[in-house]
């Protein structure tokens, strides 16, 4: 890693700043975050090959009085002709 | 009837003790009459930073306990007479004082002075709780690292929790050209996240350490950080400020430069 390069990293630190917040405040857990993504990639493979290791998933915190949002990023390597599901 | 202000961040290093000596040295050099409480039993630091570690005899602990009376255990600054110590003890730890005995002392000490300013340990413990137990107003001290500000956020959740809704924001050791660069969070931001209100920004300055180095708070001086903490004594004394424009480039004239060279 080139930490003299222009990074923006600042983008980077206000993106996981506002998901460990959230965490903190609403108490809701890392184990339940990482449960939560395991239901959903086990339930996306059945239809298409996600690629797990660029999957990003997390809360956002509300912002201008909204409510949070479960921001789901999940690249596809394969989408199957048939459901894998019998 | 005085104020009685904590300094706080939840993270250690942020700049705590900086700030309450700062701030302090500040409002007495306004005349105002400030009382600067080390709360960090076990850990004191404030003494350094302001000068007075030679000087202590006894400190917070003694007056709790009846060991000697308050006046015995103050230090007076000697370059500014309207500032006093109380000094934290060094060889307890957190637990020598509880909340109801720092209540207590600071409404006897409230009628005396216009500030009392107390410097928080780190953490979110007895001495935090016990930093916090007196005071009717909070600063809220942090630099612009996710986990400084994860932290901070954590704080203001306790201070709201123990009565104290409105606490400032000093956002300490910014660095203009990392903020332009996009490598650091600015000010905005990091008051967008902690939904709380700014009352200082400091940049990140040598000025301090070299101030440290003397034991002389860098309020006394002339570098943007000397300027930055007489802007929120402004504040505090209800002055409309405007907060440092860290992008503008200090005008040196030749004279300046000249004299820079030679010292």
């Amino acid at each position: 890693m080139n930490l003299h390069k222009k990074s923006d990293s600042k983008v980077i630190a206000l993106e996981r700043l506002n998901r460990v917040i959230l965490k903190d405040r609403t108490d809701f857990s890392a184990d339940i975050m990482e449960s939560l993504a395991k239901d959903i990639l086990l339930t996306i493979s059945n239809y298409m090959e996600p690629d797990r290791s660029r999957a990003k998933i997390y809360i956002s915190p509300p912002t201008d009085g909204e409510m949070p949002v479960l921001n789901i990023s999940i690249p596809i390597t394969d989408i199957f002709k048939e459901t894998q599901v019998d | 009837m005085g104020n009685i202000l904590v300094v706080t961040s939840g993270k250690g290093g942020v700049g705590k003790t900086t700030t309450t000596a700062n701030i302090g040295m500040g409002l007495a050099l306004e005349g105002r009459n400030v009382l600067l409480i080390d709360a960090d039993i076990g850990l004191r630091n404030l003494d350094v930073v302001i000068g007075m570690e030679d000087r202590i005899i006894y400190d917070l602990v003694d007056v709790i306990e009846g060991s000697c009376r308050l006046s015995e255990a103050l230090i007076r600054d000697k370059s500014c007479e309207n500032l006093a110590l109380l000094p934290a003890a060094q060889t307890k730890d957190k637990t020598a004082v509880t909340p109801e005995q720092m209540v207590k002392l600071c409404t006897s000490l409230k009628a005396n002075y216009d500030f009392i300013i107390i410097d928080c340990p780190a953490g979110i413990e007895q001495g935090f709780k016990n930093a916090v137990a007196g005071a009717d107003m909070a600063i809220v001290v942090t630099v612009p690292e996710v986990s400084a500000v994860r932290d901070a956020d954590r704080i203001i959740g306790l201070l709201k929790d123990s009565g104290i809704s409105s606490p400032k924001l000093v956002l300490n050791r910014v660095r203009a050209e990392m903020t332009r660069q996009g490598d650091m969070l600015g000010l905005d931001d990091i008051k967008e996240i902690l939904g709380i209100d700014a009352i200082g920004l400091i940049p990140d300055d040598a000025g301090i350490i070299i101030s440290q180095n003397k034991g002389i708070p860098v309020v006394l001086g002339d570098t943007p950080s000397s300027k930055a903490y007489k802007n929120i004594v402004k504040r505090l004394l209800g002055e409309e400020v405007p907060f440092l424009d860290l992008n503008k480039k200090e005008k040196v004239g030749l004279l300046s430069r000249l004299k820079r060279i030679f010292e």
